[in-house]
């Protein structure tokens, strides 16, 4: 064999060389393995998401919280049927009308409705829930599955009492479990 | 001392290198593989892809129970067609179609209205789903052939005289647009039909050059003897809608239930037309109390018979233009919404 092919000591050269081929083919494909671990998110939080879908069904759906003129069969988003927050019914009303099943484990909610320094008795939307969850979540208890997330977020609505439009505000917590 | 062992001559130490490097080799092959096929289980899971899939699906039913008027709205996505989806139990349900048997199936919850009625069917085999809601129905299916215009009306027993026994009148009382006016047929134009079981009587009036036909004795008269008049109104203040038709809510509960199916039946006639269907994007039908109604609706909405206004707008000179080609189709729906009615 060709003696320019080897080295001091008699091993062949083209060994090595391979040798250090492979390890750098080696590095390239750890790091880009490394990197590949690192930016593939394998986590999808749809909670904000989540938390405006129901936002909306409260806020802009037919559910006797907001005026609905059936002479036009126009609803009133932000105008606040006061007369139907009053009545005792409203509860029931949301919970028919965002319906998760018989049992609600999606999401639940507390509506606050205040006018100027006075505030109303509050409304919930999946009321036993809403009480069983939220003090968990006040204890802590947010991160992965058995925790829960919540937001709260104040809306400016007129209430309507009779013909008169009164300005208020409407304090909504959502909170829904982490699945 | 002669060294002993199995590597121990300078042959044995070049050998035991060469061992190593085998074994190294051997060893970032193999990782090389095992990554290679992570990665590659990565590309291949349709893990994430169901994910969103059923995730978009469960939120876009969602957004649209929330809003407050009609919708449709068609979600398309490429590769939605390898999946099965499905809207059971308050959940958008969706697996691979290849193998059932092994696919996990991963959903997303939404919320129905028990208000309203859920018309579904399975996704299966498509990149598009529907999703429409008008009046007291949402629908979620593959594809829906008349877009905002399935109004699902009452499902009730009503006491009619019978189709060839009675009569009915279109009145075109067209006058705040003259161009939709126009187009949907002449001025002043009263079409009346009588059926009697023998015959059928058309009487087409045209008072066109009458400007104060209201007080037209042929026009009072004919409004008299119908059983059924139905008047079509040109309007300016329309948006958004097409099409709105009003029935009177005052009277006994069948009566106004019935009024609802009778104005029901004549708009969903009218809409599902494959012509007009380019022209009227969407409408409704409105209950109404008589005494509030404009004062040429009185009329025809306060009397115990069945009286309907059809109030048409919102067109752009393109639709008009096409409403005028197809008139007769207008005609034919609201003759063919009566007899469904009265069949």
């Amino acid at each position: 064999m060709n003696r320019s092919l080897r080295d001091k000591r008699g091993d062949f050269i083209g060994l090595n060389v391979i040798y250090h081929i492979l390890v750098i083919f080696y590095v390239i494909a750890v790091a880009s393995f490394v990197f590949l671990i690192v930016h593939v998110d394998k986590d999808i939080d749809t909670f904000d998401v989540e938390i405006a879908t129901i936002l909306s069904r409260i806020l802009y759906s037919d559910n006797e919280l907001w005026f609905y003129d059936e002479e036009i069969d126009r609803l009133y988003p932000g105008i606040l049927d006061f007369e139907n927050f009053e009545s005792g019914s409203m509860e029931e009303s949301l919970n028919r009308v965002m319906h998760y099943g018989e049992e609600n484990k999606r999401a639940a909610a507390e509506i606050i409705l205040k006018e100027g320094e006075m505030q109303y008795d509050p409304i919930h939307y999946n009321k036993e829930k809403y009480r069983e969850w939220i003090p968990r979540y006040k204890a802590g208890w947010s991160k992965g599955v058995g925790g829960y997330q919540a937001k709260n977020q104040v809306f400016k609505v007129l209430i309507k009492k009779g013909e008169e439009l009164i300005p208020g505000t409407l304090e909504i917590t959502v909170i829904i479990p982490n699945r | 001392m002669k060294k002993r062992g199995l590597f121990s001559s300078k042959k044995a130490a070049g050998d035991i290198e060469s061992y190593f490097v085998i074994i190294k080799w051997i060893i970032a092959f193999s990782a090389i593989i095992a990554m290679g096929v992570y990665v590659r289980s990565v590309v291949a899971d349709t893990f994430y892809d169901k994910l969103y899939f059923s995730g978009e699906a469960a939120f876009d039913a969602n957004t649209v129970y929330s809003a407050p008027g009609e919708v449709y709205y068609e979600y398309k996505r490429e590769g939605l067609d390898e999946y099965n989806l499905k809207f059971d139990e308050n959940r958008a349900d969706i697996e691979e179609i290849d193998d059932e048997s092994s696919s996990v199936s991963t959903y997303h919850p939404y919320a129905t209205n028990l208000d309203m009625s859920l018309e579904k069917e399975g996704i299966e085999n498509s990149n598009k789903i529907v999703f429409q809601k008008a009046l007291d129905t949402v629908e979620i299916k593959k594809d829906v052939k008349n877009k905002l215009k399935f109004i699902g009306c009452p499902d009730i027993d009503t006491q009619n005289p019978g189709w060839k026994q009675m009569s009915f009148l279109i009145d075109f009382s067209l006058d705040e647009r003259e161009d939709i006016s126009e187009a949907l047929g002449s001025i002043g134009r009263s079409l009346y039909y009588r059926f009697d079981n023998r015959e059928t009587t058309i009487k087409d009036i045209d008072s066109t050059e009458d400007r104060e036909r209201k007080s037209s004795t042929d026009v009072k008269g004919l409004i008299h003897d119908s059983d059924v008049v139905i008047s079509l109104q040109a309007e300016d203040y329309l948006t958004g809608n097409n099409i709105k038709i009003y029935f009177s809510k005052e009277g006994d509960d069948q009566l106004i239930e019935g009024r609802k199916k009778f104005a029901c039946f004549i708009f969903n006639e009218l809409l599902s037309d494959d012509h007009l269907d380019k022209i009227f994007l969407g409408g409704n039908i409105v209950p109404v109390n008589p005494e509030y109604a404009k004062e040429e609706y009185e009329e025809i909405l306060d009397n115990d018979k069945m009286g309907i206004v059809i109030e048409v707008g919102n067109l752009d000179s393109e639709r008009i233009e096409r409403l005028k080609e197809g008139i007769e189709k207008v005609h034919k729906g609201i003759y063919s919404g009566v007899e469904k009615y009265y069949e």
